[in-house]
């Protein structure tokens, strides 16, 4: 290593050079340096928000889920669902889980909520539904790993996130 | 207590980084140098204040920022393995007008960059001419021309 040949000098100056901190110090700056290359590659990724690895796409019998894995704390993050024809808009919301966010927004509006088996149940007037589709408008109000098991229709939905402070 | 947390956690993550960027990072403050640290101040701003723009929450978080700050200045003059940690130590960069090349590739400073300090400070005009240049803790160059 290059650093190990840096030059030894004896001089006249009151002045403590400390080169063993000195190489210390570099060596912490070179991993430094890497290390912000690799948080600005995970952020091109999405490895910290919107990106290519955030973004989740699931399809189970004729519904589409899609939401982001990495979260930011406070900022609004939509859970995107698709419904193929002849599918009841029923949403059942595990209570823990929604514990984690605070609701900003559901599309379209005009539901009914109810609450039974540590569920929160969503059902939504079909003939209201623009093509089929519903938003949940979510504000993370925690930090750290948050999963859970969606059941739309019938149909049971693991989602995962991480939410960042 | 979150915005004390808040404010720590950035204050801390700044020192981290700008000693990972070692002492010459912001030692001349170019223009766009300039921009930049507006560019992080504005950054920043969001997640010290969070949602509370009130100038109560703006007056607290500036103390909290001083608080750590006399904290830190406290630490470094009693524990001096904390101050060479956090503030580094000073480089000799150029030894009897030779310069030492290995020393100024690691700390990012090239011949052009003494040589100016040389000028700015003695008016000197060649390397032969400087005993010592001493890159300082501060990222500063410190020119002590040959008698």
């Amino acid at each position: 290593m290059e650093s190990r040949r840096i030059e030894k000098i004896k001089h006249s100056l009151e002045l403590d050079e400390r080169l063993s901190s000195q190489l210390k110090d570099w060596r912490a700056q070179h991993i430094g340096a890497w290390i912000i290359l690799v948080v600005v590659l995970l952020t091109g990724l999405g490895f910290f928000g919107n990106g290519v690895f955030s973004s989740k796409k699931i399809e189970q019998s004729g519904i589409t889920l899609q939401y982001e894995k990495f979260l930011r704390h406070e900022k609004e993050i939509d859970i995107h669902w698709q419904l193929s024809s002849g599918q009841q808009p029923v949403f059942r919301i595990p209570i823990g889980y929604l514990a984690n966010f605070k609701i900003g927004k559901i599309v379209p509006e005009g539901y009914e909520t109810h609450l039974s088996d540590g569920y929160v149940t969503y059902t939504f007037n079909a003939d209201q539904l623009t093509d089929a589709i519903v938003h949940f408008y979510l504000i993370p109000q925690q930090t750290g790993p948050v999963s859970a098991v969606w059941i739309a229709d019938t149909t049971r939905f693991q989602i995962k996130h991480f939410i960042y402070p | 207590m979150e915005l004390i947390l808040r404010g720590v956690a950035v204050y801390l993550f700044l020192l981290v980084l700008f000693r990972i960027l070692g002492k010459r990072s912001l030692s001349e403050t170019t223009t766009f140098d300039f921009v930049l640290l507006l560019i992080v101040g504005e950054a920043t701003q969001q997640a010290l204040l969070g949602n509370d723009f009130s100038v109560t929450n703006a007056l607290v978080l500036i103390t909290v920022l001083m608080g750590v700050d006399i904290v830190f200045v406290k630490l470094k003059g009693r524990y001096k393995k904390l101050d060479r940690l956090l503030e580094g130590t000073p480089l000799i960069l150029v030894d009897h007008g030779k310069p030492l090349t290995l020393r100024m590739k690691e700390s990012h400073v090239d011949t052009e960059d003494i040589l100016e300090a040389a000028r700015l400070s003695h008016g000197l005009e060649r390397l032969e001419q400087i005993k010592y240049a001493v890159l300082e803790r501060d990222g500063q160059i410190s020119i002590i021309p040959s008698a």
